[in-house]
């Protein structure tokens, strides 16, 4: 095949990449009716399902996705940071993968530009699935129900574009909108407790915190530094970039489904919400890249409950429970 | 009539070029010595060094012919390894090869790509040895592994890797020019002299570098700095040493090693590897001479051999897997 071909066939997929990244809006009935209108999506999906739960994607056999990003935790693991096969112990905390599709670029620190690109990287990291990519292709080749969902959804064999491509168009119907704050932005007012009202505007007017985390997602996706040590032991986007500008700087993380995505910061430093709130009202460290907008504060302890209430209003039951998210054989099948 | 005067555009080009073969020919060499993985060197401080593995990607290849012309190639990537000479450049349409450019590392564009964009046997698809790197998504422009002696009894004994990561290391190598090649195949020879590129770098204290870090600028800066490529249009130094096989396994995946190898012959060999009861497990037939035979196969850990043969030769080579 001449080069310019590979192009051409780069370019229309990509472009059907993008055409049904339009068609994802902020509802979980997205996910069904999709499905219908096109088969070949619904059979991406569907592989990159399998994908997501398949151990056989680590070296050993020990370790897939939901090891690390469990639906029931909203896609984390509950772990200060991650372990992956051979019972590593991995330098960073598992974000949510909730809405993850809406995020600009990928990790903690930004560095990886798309979701395909993304699920290149538990495969060789030694401290995931310390695989690659040629070898996880042939295993999934010797997988009947997958090789069929590869011909039905791109009409291929599973190669490394449909590995990536499959899981991506899974991850990205991992939708959040029904959690009783969404309801509350959709005009149902009763949804929020007048003491989850009450936290929302500390949240977004009284206090800084909207400043950061602010949208439906409860992210403005900015690189910035929240001040949790004056050293750190993780450079941050700096890895990448080498400037010191970009020292310990990390994306601002989504807080849907905080209260299910303990312990929290880059480094799962922080055990709870009470303790996130105690040091942001320290003002939080000096640090040279810290966000100017985190400054001291005090609060009641009414407002703390008020301010932790409205954590619980981001909780998407529906979105953990989701069915369409999760394998109907995993049941009972144990997971690590 | 267009037809008509676009048949005599084809004719008249075609008069003019013909459809050649052109053949890269990238002289590997340790400051003129013939390079291997393995054996040992001396760094321009005096100490002893080897290499496990030296790869790295040129690309926007173009060449100038036929008065004066470019023709950037539709295809402009090449992956060159330290065990390995030849590389096509593909048929193109010209008469004589005037002059030729590249650039060390990936182009933007295709840096942005990934390796999920191209068919399986692209040198910008998944490689083993890998040459991506997953999280900040981009390939390693170069990758020079091995060990050099920091205790001074002359064994290599500490190993570095520098893998640069970053379109900020991308080079636009000096263009060869002057070149008059009208040969039916034309090959373009280049010297690479690796000694060059690691001038100026302590490689006891590099340790693992996998980014875009000032030690990996310097090995990108010494490519024009230092001239690692030159090209002399008489001669290659290529032509002074006598071949031998050489054949070196490098264990980056110690679960599925890689075989570089680069044979006495010049004919294409069949590869078969065996486990030690001489079952025979993998095999391969009329591969190229010199290249990597990635061991792409879940093998049980202990001893395996490749044999490398065709009429001419016969190559035994044990290496090890460990799961
Ligand atoms: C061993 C645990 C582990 C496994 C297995 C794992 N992840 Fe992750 N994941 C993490 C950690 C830790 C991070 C943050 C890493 C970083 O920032 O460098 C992460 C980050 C991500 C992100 C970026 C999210 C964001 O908001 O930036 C995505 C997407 C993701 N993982 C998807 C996957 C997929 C798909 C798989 C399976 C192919 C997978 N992960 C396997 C632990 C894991
Ligand atoms: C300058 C921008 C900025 C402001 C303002 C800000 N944050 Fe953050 N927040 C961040 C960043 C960056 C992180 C991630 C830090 C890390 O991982 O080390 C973070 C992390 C968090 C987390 C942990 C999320 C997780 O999943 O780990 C919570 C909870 C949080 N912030 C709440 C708040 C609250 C409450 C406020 C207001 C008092 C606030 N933030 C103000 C930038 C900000």
């Amino acid at each position: 095949m001449p080069k310019g071909s590979y192009f051409l066939v780069f370019l229309i997929l990509a472009l059907i990449a993008i055409g049904s990244r339009g068609s994802y809006t902020p509802d979980f009935y997205i996910v069904q009716t999709y499905a219908e209108d096109s088969l070949e999506q619904a059979a991406q999906i569907e592989l990159g399902k399998h994908l997501f739960y398949e151990k056989a994607l680590s070296r050993d056999s020990s370790v897939s996705c939901a090891t690390c990003h469990k639906p029931e935790l909203a896609f984390t693991d509950g772990l200060p940071t991650s372990i992956g096969i051979f019972d590593q112990v991995g330098p960073r905390n598992a974000p949510t993968l909730t809405n993850v599709g809406n995020r600009p670029y990928l990790l903690l620190d930004g560095v990886n530009p798309t979701l395909e690109k993304q699920t290149f990287v538990p495969i060789q990291e030694h401290k995931e699935f310390d695989f690659h990519i040629l070898l996880v292709v042939d295993r999934l080749n010797k997988n009947e129900l997958y090789v069929n969902l590869a011909k039905k959804g791109f009409n291929s064999e599973i190669t490394p574009y449909v590995y990536s491509h499959a899981l991506a168009a899974f991850e990205r119907t991992l939708v959040s909108s029904h959690s009783p704050y969404d309801e509350y932005l959709r005009g149902e007012k009763s949804a929020l407790s007048a003491s989850q009202k009450r936290g929302r505007d500390l949240f977004f007017d009284k206090l800084y915190c909207g400043k950061c985390h602010q949208g439906t997602d409860l992210t403005n996706d900015a690189l910035t530094n929240n001040g949790l040590y004056e050293v750190y032991a993780d450079s941050g986007r700096m890895r990448l970039t080498e400037v010191e500008s970009d020292r310990a700087v990390f994306k601002v993380p989504t807080l849907r489904n905080v209260m299910l995505t303990a312990p929290y910061m880059h480094d799962g430093s922080i055990r709870t919400i009470e303790d996130v709130l105690a040091h942001y009202k320290s003002g939080g460290s000096h640090h040279k890249n810290k966000g100017e907008e985190i400054v001291p504060f005090e609060l009641t302890n009414q407002e703390e409950r008020d301010l932790v209430n409205f954590f619980h209003a981001l909780t998407d039951t529906y979105f953990v429970q989701n069915e369409a998210f999760r394998l109907d054989d995993l049941k009972g099948q144990p997971r690590k | 009539m267009k037809v008509f005067l676009f048949s005599v555009g084809l004719l008249m080009s075609t008069a003019c070029f013909s459809q050649k073969d052109i053949n890269l020919n990238l002289v590997h060499n340790y400051n003129g010595a013939s390079f291997s993985y393995g054996t040992n060197y001396t760094t321009s401080d005096g100490d002893a060094v080897l290499f496990d593995r030296v790869q790295y990607y040129l690309s926007g290849i173009e060449l100038t012919h036929d008065g004066g012309q470019s023709l950037p190639l539709a295809d402009p990537y090449v992956l060159g390894s330290g065990n390995v000479s030849n590389y096509s450049l593909g048929n193109q349409m010209v008469s004589t090869v005037e002059g030729l450019s590249f650039d060390l590392g990936v182009d933007v564009t295709a840096n942005g790509q990934g390796l999920s964009s191209w068919p399986a046997n692209h040198p910008l698809a998944a490689q083993s040895p890998s040459m991506d790197w997953g999280w900040p998504a981009g390939y390693f422009f170069f990758v020079i592994d091995g060990m050099v002696d920091d205790s001074g009894d002359g064994v290599p004994n500490r190993p570095f890797s520098m893998r640069g990561l970053g379109d900020a290391l991308l080079r636009n190598v000096t263009p060869f020019t002057g070149l008059n090649n009208s040969d039916a195949t034309i090959t373009l020879t280049v010297d690479v002299n690796i000694a060059d590129w690691i001038l100026g770098i302590d490689l006891a204290q590099v340790g693992s570098d996998h980014s875009g870090s000032p030690i990996n600028v310097k090995v990108a800066d010494n490519t024009n700095d230092e001239t690692v490529f030159t090209m002399d249009p008489l001669a290659s130094i290529d032509e002074l040493w006598t071949k031998e096989s050489k054949i070196y396994a490098n264990y980056e995946l110690p679960y599925a090693p890689t075989i570089f190898y680069n044979l006495a012959t010049s004919d294409r060999v069949d590869i078969a590897v065996f486990d030690m009861t001489g079952k025979r497990i993998m095999e391969s037939k009329n591969e190229p001479f010199e290249g990597s035979y990635f061991i792409r196969e879940e093998l049980k850990t202990g001893s395996y051999f490749i044999v490398f043969s065709n009429g001419e030769i016969e190559e035994n080579f044990r290496f090890v897997v460990k799961q």
